[in-house]
């Protein structure tokens, strides 16, 4: 780790559809300070050297979940991966592994988006509150129950880390299932039984062996791991229940 | 145009090393499950009579039987351990208030109680 300035060697794993029938590494030398982001040599070389680099990215403050990219084999924002940190190099960026390659750093994020409706991101309720009754008051302990699923920003770098997703893309994967807790465990919401079918799934919970790096990779502290493995029991137990005939959710 | 590039999946179980202690913990449990197989025919043994019971102690304590049971006792520990670790993730989620009780904390808990029942459980055997 070096804390001051210099040099830096990137090598970017790059890919045009147009022209190449996989990725090769292309590689580029650019100066850092000590706050300077991987971002920000993405940006470096896209202004300076070549324009052609293809890469997603937003907001630069680690909110937008726009600039995930594999840093040195693991999956990171590169707005928050400092270069200093891997001074002199070479860093080697590419595309968010597991998802297809659009071109250079830019990956088809249809897997994750596709499905997203099928947790029902939303407060349900059995009857809607009419507005004049005030808002539904929640407790710190009820908030707390769901503060650290809501922090998840989809960035998919829980996707790249998660082998099943790579070998199963039909799997509903970590952020998806993060965010079925998510609202389940929300004092306010009473959808569960409408999110049981997802969690009950082939391809929902039980898909997870729970090797546990979509939490370790997490920017923001989310734990999806948990998330899908707590869900776990709650399957088991919504079966046992259903085959009582006395549940609520249901897989058709 | 070409349709998207899929990375293929290559060796992930080896490399890199986090997901090479995962296929470890994942495969040691073949261990466990074949200690199971030695204990249940162990109880076969004793169901079938004092000859059958006889026969399996003294296979038992074959240097081969003791290496392989070295080797199960390696595993079992790898597997249970790694377990532990990932045990906070496979339970409710536990509050103190509004601050969840830290995933370090259920691991030794796990810890402390198997080394506990594992050295009574020793004693115990010693005694009888």
């Amino acid at each position: 780790m070096s804390d001051g300035s210099g040099q830096i060697d990137i090598l970017i794993s790059r890919y045009d559809p147009e022209r190449d029938d996989q990725p090769h590494t292309e590689r580029f030398t650019v100066p850092y300070q000590h706050d300077s982001s991987v971002l920000d040599a993405l940006l470096y070389i896209k202004d300076r050297i070549d324009g052609s680099l293809s890469f997603r990215w937003s907001c630069r403050m680690a909110i937008c979940g726009s600039c995930g990219k594999m840093i040195n084999g693991v999956p990171r924002l590169s707005c928050k991966t400092f270069l200093r940190d891997y001074a002199p190099g070479p860093l080697h960026i590419e595309a968010l592994h597991h998802f297809p390659v659009i071109k250079d750093l830019v990956v088809e994020q249809a897997g994750f988006l596709d499905k997203l409706p099928e947790a029902r991101p939303w407060l349900i309720r059995e009857q809607e509150q009419a507005l004049a009754d005030g808002p539904h008051r929640q407790s710190p302990r009820q908030r707390a129950r769901f503060a650290s699923t809501s922090a998840c920003i989809n960035c998919l770098l829980c996707y790249a880390a998660c082998p099943q997703y790579g070998m199963k893309p039909d799997f509903a994967g970590p952020a998806l299932l993060a965010l079925v807790e998510r609202y389940n465990a929300d004092s306010r919401d009473q959808g569960r039984a409408e999110r049981m079918p997802l969690i009950n799934a082939e391809d929902g919970v039980w898909s997870c062996t729970l090797v546990g790096n979509c939490s370790a990779v997490c920017p923001k502290g989310v734990d999806p791991a948990a998330a899908i493995n707590r869900n776990k029991l709650e399957s088991a137990k919504d079966y046992f229940l259903r085959f009582l005939k006395i549940g609520s959710g249901g897989a058709e | 145009m070409k349709a998207h590039y899929q990375r293929p999946m290559g060796r992930w179980y080896l490399r890199p090393f986090y997901l090479f202690v995962y296929t470890l913990r994942e495969l040691t449990a073949v261990f466990v499950l074949l200690y199971a197989l030695i204990l249940l025919s162990g109880l076969a043994a004793l169901a079938a009579g004092p000859e059958a019971w006889a026969s399996y102690r003294q296979a038992l304590a074959h240097p081969l039987s003791i290496g392989l049971h070295g080797l199960i006792l390696v595993a079992a520990l790898y597997n249970s351990i790694t377990w532990f670790m990932v045990a906070p993730k496979a339970m409710p989620a536990l509050f103190i208030g509004t601050r969840p009780l830290p995933g370090l904390l259920i691991t030794l808990a796990h810890i402390v109680v198997f080394v506990i029942v594992s050295v009574a459980l020793l004693v115990l055997a010693g005694a009888g």
